[in-house]
């Protein structure tokens, strides 16, 4: 009778058991699974979304794009130069979609004297200390060494505090140069002035020569200007060098 | 009470038995309650159907904004500005002589034409010597270049079309500036019985200039000649002249597409 009793207890247990398999496997199978791929599902499509949110967010930054806006505007500086000037000689254009000529000593002053404000926009100055430009010969009909570069350093800045149109600087103008003869290297000091109102630096003649360097921004592509060696008396350009912020 | 030892052991064993039997009962009945929490399920729905609607808001909102920006006014293509800075530049001022073209890197210098694609870099820049410079696009045999050609002088004929083809090329080892060409000029003389005058001619291309100069075969009565400048920025577009040979006088003018 005991043992009939335990093969009873046991074919108990091995039902309980069989219960308890079931129910496990139940709640394996089904449920969480289930609720995994709806979860996953929902991931899913939430990356779909955010990919979505990317790929229109890089075609408004495409489309924002600083350097496209600035090749653009260098453009349209080329087609300005080629118009006949809309301002007086020493007036600025405020541009725009309403012109208006100012003097050029009101630019970057610090007072808005444009309707549409553009004279105090644009005041940032694009040669710093330590900036370095160098240049290359485009063609050179005066200068005594005839360099194919010249490098020009900026050694310091200053602006008055209640004039700021015109800033000063100081530069120095290197100059590397090979003759049959010898090699010789010069770093010329000199002062120089940027003024805003037509971004046009100024550098005085650093020697006897009377040949000074006028260095010409476009106003929208501040690595790059065109600089002309001029006599400083008859402001006649007899040389040109392309710069490139080093 | 005496029991022998297999007996009690029996019993110690059923009691065993039993006891783990209603553990794991108890342990599949919490189990099953578990699995079948409704509250929990119903905050497991309410949650999901939640974010549905969340995802569902945020698609229709992103929508709203591709449809708005689909409605600005497209990008403006790549030909499209090569010929405005094609033609800003045209307008440019350019202190080159006549036997010079400017480099087309960013340095403008000049070098003479005869130093263009010659193999050896002139520019300080090698722009002379570019694939894009010395490109044989233009001058490929077969390539026709046609517009609506207006006589201002010459022949008295009305605005129509003409058309030039490049017949054979040929670029010479010991001087690889220039491509030697022969090619034909077709224009309309009649338009309603379409007579057509076409005249054989020979020449070379430029690549400094980017330009083809075509005139009479030696020995031909001389007729007409053709300078096509291919100065809008790309080499399917060009600013062309039909002139008279021996001075460059200019009869008529078109501008010309390849086609």
């Amino acid at each position: 009778i005991r043992q009939a009793d335990t093969m009873k207890s046991l074919r108990l247990l091995l039902a309980a058991l069989a219960v308890v398999t079931a129910v496990l496997a139940d709640h394996h199978e089904e449920k969480p699974e289930s609720h995994d791929d709806i979860i996953d599902k929902l991931v899913e499509r939430t990356n779909k979304i955010t990919s979505n949110v990317f790929h229109i967010e890089s075609l408004l930054d495409d489309r924002l794009d600083e350097k496209r806006i600035r090749r653009a505007g260098s453009l349209v500086a080329r087609v300005e130069a080629l118009e006949e000037d809309s301002c007086e000689d020493h007036d600025h254009q405020c541009g725009g979609d309403d012109p208006q000529c100012i003097s050029e000593l009101f630019v970057c002053d610090g007072h808005k004297d444009c309707r549409n404000g553009e004279d105090e926009k644009d005041c940032t100055l694009p040669t710093k200390a330590g900036d370095k430009f160098v240049g290359d010969v485009v063609y050179d009909h005066c200068t005594k060494r005839r360099p194919d570069h010249i490098t020009l350093v900026v050694e310091s800045v200053s602006t008055a505090a209640f004039f700021t149109p015109i800033v000063d600087l100081h530069v120095h103008v290197e100059i590397e140069s090979e003759t049959d003869e010898d090699e010789s290297e010069v770093s010329l000091p000199s002062d120089a002035i940027y003024s805003f109102a037509d971004h046009e630096l100024t550098v005085h003649a650093p020697e006897d020569d009377g040949l000074g360097l006028v260095g010409n921004f476009d106003g929208h592509n501040f690595d790059r200007f065109v600089g002309h060696i001029v006599h400083t008396i008859s402001n006649q350009p007899c040389a040109e060098f392309i710069f490139h912020r080093k | 009470i005496w029991l022998p030892p297999a007996a009690v052991q029996q019993v110690s064993l059923k009691a065993t038995i039993i006891v783990i039997m209603w553990c794991i009962l108890l342990l599949a009945g919490l189990a099953a309650a578990a699995a079948s929490d409704p509250y929990k399920e119903k905050r497991f729905e309410y949650i999901v159907k939640n974010q549905k609607l969340h995802l569902g808001y945020l698609e229709k909102k992103l929508h709203a904004i591709e449809e708005e920006f689909n409605e600005l006014s497209a990008d403006v293509d790549r030909k499209t500005i090569r010929h405005l800075k094609a033609r800003i530049s045209n307008l440019e001022e350019n202190h080159c002589t006549d036997d010079q073209s400017e480099c087309p890197g960013d340095v403008p210098e000049c070098v003479d034409d005869l130093l263009f694609c010659d193999g050896e870099k002139d520019c300080r820049d090698g722009s002379d010597e570019d694939d894009d410079t010395c490109s044989l696009n233009i001058t490929h045999v077969g390539s026709s270049y046609t517009g609506l050609a207006t006589w201002t002088s010459c022949e008295d004929l009305p605005p129509d079309h003409a058309v030039v083809t490049i017949t054979a090329a040929h670029r010479r080892d010991y001087f690889p500036s220039r491509v030697w060409l022969r090619g034909t000029l077709s224009y309309e003389i009649d338009e309603k019985d379409h007579v057509i005058h076409t005249i054989q001619l020979r020449g070379y291309y430029n690549f400094g200039k980017r330009e083809i100069a075509l005139g009479p075969l030696p020995g031909q009565k001389p007729g007409y000649g053709v300078i096509c400048d291919f100065n809008l920025g790309d080499d399917d577009h060009a600013d062309c002249k039909i002139v008279v040979p021996s001075s460059l006088f200019v009869c008529a003018h078109f501008n010309a597409a390849r086609y």
